[in-house]
């Protein structure tokens, strides 16, 4: 007997379903209730809807958000542990800011826009700068995008992000808040498990 | 359809029955028997009863295009193997139809994959869909899209970051708890506040004297 045969599944699991994070076996228990109520794929709409408009409204509102000076953000001193007498915790922010060079750094919130598509022969156009928050913007002419996730891999292979993407007129979008170092990494959009298409990613030096 | 309350209403848990067409699963063992009896009543039962949803997971995956086609397919299949006895366990018919929807999804994307490599130039006359949205559709989008902006930014700074975390950064929820100082608890009933005000903010917009946009907005949530 599945676990929605008698009930129907709570709005966490629709959520979690509509961001691509249900696994099994309650995927399995999920989709196979969806097959036979009405109510819950409403339901799966709606919630869907509101993931999609949260994600995006989210975007534009941390778009036009001020920007922090990354000065301001440790002085705010929110990452120190807990009280800390007052010397020692100059120490602390004295040595962190001489390893981290804020200087170098990209200032929290500044987000670049990139725009991948597949392309054919040639190298790579240089798209991105490291240090830089990352909203790609991906090229799906031909393609039914609808429920893919895209996965960025750096050139080694390494997994370094897997997330749903959501359809933004006419373009598949993800963010990638954290930036990347500089190097060549890859792009796939996956459905069901399979790669449907490939975008070459270069993040150059600053 | 989204100015209404997050509905906390519906059954969840131990409550309302989940079963609406009032096929239980004891009787799926006697339908997929009348199946391979022979029995038209049956296979029409069998398209009724999961007709609607195997459409709507199609089209979820694959978007609008050729759903009548994958929807026959998909039944197709059920009833070839239950008429060839293959449905080993009868009891089991939600897993198997779900089985069989799920590979007709994953071969339609392996051979839109296998076209794309195989497909040299965009200016071959390939023809694509115009998926762009209508004008009344796209208007509504827009409205639902500013009454999302107006929540997050009336909201607290934190409250905005831990859903900015959760819906654009797509952290888990134990990590945002873990960094931010929330329980379980705690991060539900943001989640549910925000959903709450969404609908609130959308119910005053309804409200408001007749616009054209406006009575989209009415009509999209059926008032």
């Amino acid at each position: 007997m599945t676990k929605f045969k008698k009930t129907h599944p709570e709005e966490e699991i629709l959520e979690r379903f509509s961001m691509g994070r249900l696994v099994e076996p309650e995927l399995g228990e999920f989709e196979e209730h969806l097959l036979i109520c009405d109510r819950c794929q409403e339901r799966l709409d709606e919630a869907t809807e509101f993931t999609a408009l949260m994600r995006e409204a989210a975007g534009k509102v941390a778009e036009e958000a001020p920007v922090e000076s990354a000065w301001r953000q440790w002085l705010r001193l929110d990452w120190l542990p807990g009280r800390m007498p007052a010397l020692a915790g100059a120490m602390v922010i004295l040595m962190a800011v001489l390893a981290w060079q804020p200087w170098r750094a990209a200032a929290p919130g500044e987000w670049r826009t990139v725009e991948l598509a597949t392309m054919r022969g040639g190298p790579p156009p240089l798209a991105a700068l490291e240090g830089y928050a990352l909203h790609l913007r991906l090229d799906v002419t031909g393609l039914d995008a609808a429920g893919t996730t895209a996965q960025i891999v750096s050139a080694n292979g390494a997994l370094v992000t897997d997330t749903p993407v959501a359809l933004v007129e006419g373009k598949a979008e993800l963010r990638h808040a954290a930036g990347l170092e500089a190097g060549q990494y890859w792009v796939r959009l996956k459905k069901a498990g399979k790669t449907v298409r490939e975008y070459s990613l270069a993040v150059a030096r600053r | 359809m989204m100015l209404t309350i997050p509905d906390e209403t519906i059954p969840s848990g131990n409550s309302e029955p989940a079963d609406p067409e009032g096929v239980a699963e004891k009787e799926w063992a006697g339908l997929v028997e009348s199946i391979r009896a022979g029995d038209q009543d049956a296979m029409t039962k069998l398209y009724t009863t999961f007709g609607r949803g195997v459409r709507y997971y199609l089209s979820r995956q694959l978007g609008a295009q050729e759903i009548d086609d994958k929807v026959h397919d998909t039944f197709l299949v059920v009833l070839g193997a239950i008429q060839r006895g293959e449905l080993r366990e009868p009891d089991r018919l939600m897993g198997f139809v779900r089985t069989v929807v799920r590979r007709l999804v994953a071969t339609h994307i392996d051979r839109l994959v296998e076209e794309r490599r195989e497909r040299t130039d965009l200016e071959d006359g390939f023809q694509m869909a115009d998926e762009r949205v209508d004008p009344e559709r796209d208007t509504l989008r827009r409205q639902k899209m500013e009454i999302m902006q107006e929540v997050l930014q009336t909201i607290s700074r934190r409250d905005r970051e831990i859903l900015t975390r959760f819906y654009l950064y797509e952290q888990c929820q134990e990590q945002i708890c873990r960094e931010m100082g929330l329980n379980d608890t705690q991060f539900r009933l943001l989640k549910s506040r925000a959903k709450q005000r969404f609908a609130e903010l959308g119910r005053r917009r309804l409200e408001k004297p007749n616009t054209s946009e406006n009575n989209i907005l009415r009509k999209s949530a059926g008032a």
